[in-house]
């Protein structure tokens, strides 16, 4: 990971998982907001296919709007096209709120790690 | 100081003016909208500015701020305005963030409000209720001109000391 600047968005994409099971974490941080989402939209749009789970940790994100909500629900509906799972880990009372005023938990697959 | 004595602060540094000739001689300064990516730019003067009592607080400012700036660039490309939208942060006690645009409104009894689970959500329209969940004081005064939206930091930060 590079050092991180205030409110930089960073991005790191791991994979693991069997052979023909593929599933993938995308870490972001940092400000997560309608100027990020290009680049969260550009690092997810090169992932395989045949992802059986994608994992997208936003427990580090500073900010975190509706345009970022907006790009998530596009990757649910383009895993829903090929039976993978979403899955958003969260940790942060904001986040968290976000999530639920947006009526989007479940939608999402969030799951609060500080649970 | 209250939520409400600091909005009433808020509001009078722009009373009387409609989001034509804004004004005021409180400490603080200006600065221009133009871009997403110039909201980026507005945070990182805050975080500057403000000491934040602790990172959900400062989240929760920062991201409401972020919804109600993007409400305001989309609101001028949908009309064509080139006026700039005109983010001000007035470093008083307590300090406040007001975000002025020249759109052409929009009606406080129509913003959204918390929507119920959906099992094929729409993926925008969810901002102000966002600002307005994560933000409970802050205060929209819209009309046919332009919008205002007062953001106190009563609360959730103070100007930081210089040296």
């Amino acid at each position: 990971m590079t050092e991180r600047r205030d409110g930089d968005l960073g991005l790191r994409v791991t994979f693991r998982g069997g052979i023909g099971r593929p599933e993938a974490t995308v870490e972001v941080w940092g400000d997560f907001d309608r100027a990020q989402v290009p680049r969260f939209e550009g690092a997810v749009g090169s992932l395989p296919s045949s992802l059986v789970q994608l994992t997208v940790d936003l427990c580090a994100t500073t900010v975190l709007d509706s345009s970022a909500l907006g790009a998530l629900i596009r990757l649910r509906r383009g895993l829903d096209g090929q039976a993978g799972k979403l899955v958003t880990l969260i940790d942060k009372p904001f986040q968290r709120q976000v999530m639920s005023i947006t009526g989007l938990t479940d939608h999402l697959g969030v799951a609060d790690r500080s649970d | 100081m209250s939520s409400n004595g600091s909005l009433e602060r808020c509001h009078r540094r722009f009373t009387g003016v409609d989001v034509e000739g804004v004004g005021s001689n409180a400490p603080g300064f200006r600065l221009p909208l133009s871009s997403y990516e110039a909201v980026a730019h507005a945070r990182s003067a805050i975080r500057r500015t403000i000491r934040f009592v602790d990172v959900d607080a400062e989240a929760r400012f920062l991201t409401a701020l972020s919804e109600v700036a993007a409400n305001a660039i989309a609101e001028h490309q949908r009309h064509s305005i080139d006026r700039p939208i005109i983010v001000d942060v007035t470093l008083d006690h307590p300090p406040c963030v007001t975000v002025i645009d020249h759109g052409h409104g929009i009606d406080p009894h129509l913003l959204p409000s918390a929507p119920a689970a959906d099992p094929a959500p729409t993926d925008s329209g969810r901002g102000l209720a966002i600002a307005r969940s994560l933000l409970p004081s802050m205060h929209l005064s819209s009309g046919p001109t332009g919008t205002v939206a007062f953001l106190p930091l009563d609360g959730l930060g103070r100007v930081r000391e210089t040296s």
